[in-house]
């Protein structure tokens, strides 16, 4: 057997990971891959855990059970190889106030061996960033913005954002998923990353995770969830037991014509299914992604 | 009326109810003075009861250092100096409550309450309020002014013209006096708080420089990195902790030019040196100046391991060679504090005025009760138990004693070499801990900001 190069690798492996805090089970039985070429949204309410995730998955913590492997090394000992493949955007602000950004592209310059100037000089006027401004003096999206040119500008393999766009405003939002799409162009780059702010997201993801109380609920491409969570509009009357027993049911609502479900596994298939029990004029519309993940979570028109 | 009671009430609960930990700290060694100092008294020391009272209050204003830290978060927060009347509520209730406190402790000194102690207090009440707004509104400036002006005052000159000035005011124009400065300290400081210009940051670099926001304070910041591991891991914990180590050079700075500078006044006397450390001033002074290199130590230490989390993925290595590195960095701290402070005593032992062995022993005590303090340090950092609040109690208090033993020693004590073996000792034992606890340490949970 003939070891795989580390080009070829996953950039991240996660298997039956389960990490604890403070005594409590934060996140619980999580498998997934991410492969190069990946833009993954990562889905979630208030602490179900998805800050965690990230971290774990990059090493800022030891597992309880499992692991997470990146390019094949296990994330708690990356070698500086790999880390310098790694780019990451916190979700809080780590940046050294004192110092201006220009200090700071210096001082990384030195550490990052594909450091690439020419984005740095292209990105910072076009976000409207000053060099030489201290950054303690920035405002919150300033030192977002920033954050995200650190983690961008030495051309990494795997770029890890944990709620990047959470005090940006609609322009330079619009900027930053412009550079992300320029990103998830270029070969084998992989983009993780959560946000809250789902109608951006739906844009440029390929693959959704969902994670509810530390648990992974999805883990789907994108186009697949479209086609199996959907909303049925029909006619008819149908008994609440039945309904209940619908495999995949996120939602239910009835009126004296008829109602209105909300399915995950949805095959064209199960139409038949839903004829059987008495349902007539069936009408399936796709959802969109903010609303799958309401109906997901249980949100404000959930389960 | 109950809107506004509601309000002092909770403003007091924020400034003087401390963490849990610290209240039991407080209760604990309040109790265990309070016994030692009834033992004391029931086998015939007169004054033990009062001496320990004394204690514990000096103690507990020692800890009330930490309250301008407290106010000055509440006054730059942008919806407490909008709401005006909180501002002014909290100034008032702060205002009120170490007059009530120095009145108090007076009182416990001078055993009652005389004219004399009200005069005292008086002025005790409108130096503090002057400290207190200073270390609010220019916290950087008063940590390097307040150290100029402790140094002044434990020299005998200073000393001498402000007894002078003291003893010749009337009582109650002294009293009229200090209660006018006093006021005036609280009303200006109202009036910078409403005006929005108490800003969050505590150590701001534009307030050292009184100008602009120019590289002047950024240090390292040209210096090209090597390909050494430990090279980069320094310079760019150093980097990234610069404020911390500007704030200590602009200290040490001040420090050796107050010194320089009662030097030179006192040129012309018998002693040439004597406002530096001579033989009897030499156990009071040096524990303020090994404590300050320690402490700095430690500020810097800490600075370097609450950015350690973000340098996880910048730097190269794993755990066990970022905490070598960070050991590294700490061990190679403690002569670049300890030297400077160091060589203030060469005059007088230049001058024949201090035993050399004398600096020597400080030095090395100092040093080994630093390397201590670091480990332990390591050790503790981001756990919140009792326990590592009450070590570290227990770590100062011995380090105050064996430096200022140390101090006052007879050459080569033998109780001293045991005190730094057992030292030493420890210190192995703790970095064997800490290296363990290292190895395995959690980023996620290590706190990055500030304790207080």
């Amino acid at each position: 057997m003939t070891a795989q190069q580390p080009s070829l690798m996953c950039p991240v492996e996660v298997s039956n990971l389960q990490r604890q805090l403070d005594g409590q089970t934060v996140l619980n039985n999580i498998s997934l891959n991410v492969r190069g070429g990946d833009v993954v949204g990562l889905l979630g309410k208030n602490g179900s855990g998805k800050t965690t995730l990230l971290e774990t998955m990059l090493g800022f913590g030891f597992p309880a059970f499992g692991e997470s492997l990146l390019w094949g090394e296990r994330a708690t000992e990356l070698s500086g190889a790999t880390k310098q493949r790694v780019g990451y955007v916190p979700q809080r602000d780590e940046l050294p106030g004192e110092l201006t950004p220009q200090q700071l592209f210096n001082l990384y310059r030195q550490l990052r061996p594909r450091w690439n100037q020419a984005l740095v000089e292209r990105l910072m006027p076009e976000w409207e960033l000053s060099q030489t401004k201290r950054i303690r003096r920035m405002s919150e999206g300033q030192k977002q913005k920033l954050a995200i040119v650190l983690a961008v500008a030495h051309n990494p393999d795997l770029l890890v954002l944990d709620e990047p766009v959470a005090s940006l405003d609609p322009i330079a939002r619009r900027q930053f998923f412009q550079q992300l799409m320029d990103y998830a162009c270029r070969d084998n780059c992989a983009i993780i990353f959560s946000s809250h702010i789902v109608s951006d997201m739906e844009r440029i993801v390929n693959r959704v995770w969902c994670l509810e109380n530390g648990q992974l609920t999805c883990d789907s491409e994108l186009d697949q969830l479209y086609e199996s969570v959907v909303r049925i509009d029909y006619s008819g009357q149908i008994p609440q037991s039945q309904l209940a027993e619908l495999t995949g049911l996120l939602h239910s609502e009835t009126n004296r014509a008829g109602g209105q479900l909300v399915l995950a596994e949805w095959t064209p298939q199960r139409a038949k299914e839903l004829e059987v029990l008495g349902l007539v004029d069936i009408r399936v519309s796709a959802l969109g992604l903010e609303d799958i993940f309401l109906y997901w979570h249980g949100g404000a028109h959930g389960r | 009326m109950v809107a506004n009671v509601n309000g002092y009430l909770a403003l007091a609960r924020y400034l003087f109810v401390p963490l849990m930990a610290w209240r039991i700290l407080i209760v604990v060694a309040t109790v265990l003075t309070l016994a030692v100092s009834v033992y004391f008294q029931s086998r015939g020391a007169g004054n033990a009861i009062h001496t320990g009272l004394v204690l514990i209050a000096v103690s507990i204003s020692l800890g009330a250092m930490v309250l301008p830290v407290r106010i000055r978060e509440l006054l730059a927060s942008r919806v407490f100096v909008l709401a005006a009347p909180s501002a002014r509520m909290l100034i008032v209730l702060s205002a009120f409550a170490l007059a009530m406190w120095v009145l108090l402790v007076t009182a416990l000194v001078v055993k009652g309450a005389t004219l004399e102690g009200l005069r005292i207090a008086a002025l005790v009440w409108a130096l503090v309020s002057i400290a207190a707004a200073a270390a609010i509104v220019f916290p950087v400036a008063f940590f390097i002014v307040g150290w100029a002006v402790f140094f002044a005052l434990t020299r005998e000159p200073v000393q001498a013209g402000v007894t002078i000035v003291y003893a010749g005011l009337p009582d109650l124009a002294l009293f009229a006096l200090a209660l006018t400065i006093g006021a005036l300290a609280w009303i200006g400081l109202h009036r910078v708080a409403l005006a929005g210009r108490i800003t969050r940051n505590a150590f701001s670099v534009k307030n050292l420089k009184g100008q602009g926001s120019g590289p002047a304070f950024t240090l390292f910041s040209r210096i090209r990195l090597g390909s050494g591991e430990f090279e980069r891991f320094s310079k760019t914990a150093l980097l990234s902790a610069h404020p911390t180590l500007a704030v200590f050079l602009a200290t040490c700075a001040a420090i050796v030019v107050c010194f320089l500078i009662l030097a030179l006044l006192s040129l012309g006397g018998d002693k040439p040196f004597s406002p530096l450390p001579s033989d009897e001033s030499f156990v009071s002074n040096v524990i303020y100046l090994f404590l300050f290199s320690s402490t700095m130590v430690v500020v810097m230490v800490m600075n370097v391991v609450r950015r350690l989390r973000s340098l996880w993925l910048l730097l190269p290595g794993d755990r066990k060679a970022l905490i070598t590195h960070l050991e590294r960095v700490l061990l190679r701290m403690i002569p670049v504090v300890i030297l400077p402070v160091s060589l203030l005593y060469l005059g007088p032992v230049f001058f024949g005025e201090l035993a050399w062995q004398k600096v020597v022993e400080v030095v090395v005590v100092s040093a080994v009760l630093t390397v201590l303090s670091g480990y332990w340090f390591l050790f503790v950092y981001g756990s919140d138990s009792v326990w590592s609040g009450l070590g570290s109690l227990i770590l100062i208090l011995v380090f105050s004693v064996f430096v200022l033993f140390s101090g006052a020693s007879e050459v080569a004590h033998p109780a001293l070499w045991c005190g730094v073996i057992v030292g030493l000792a420890l210190s192995l034992v703790l970095r064997h801990k800490v290296h363990q606890r290292w190895a395995r340490m959690d980023f996620t949970a290590l706190p990055t900001g500030w304790p207080l």
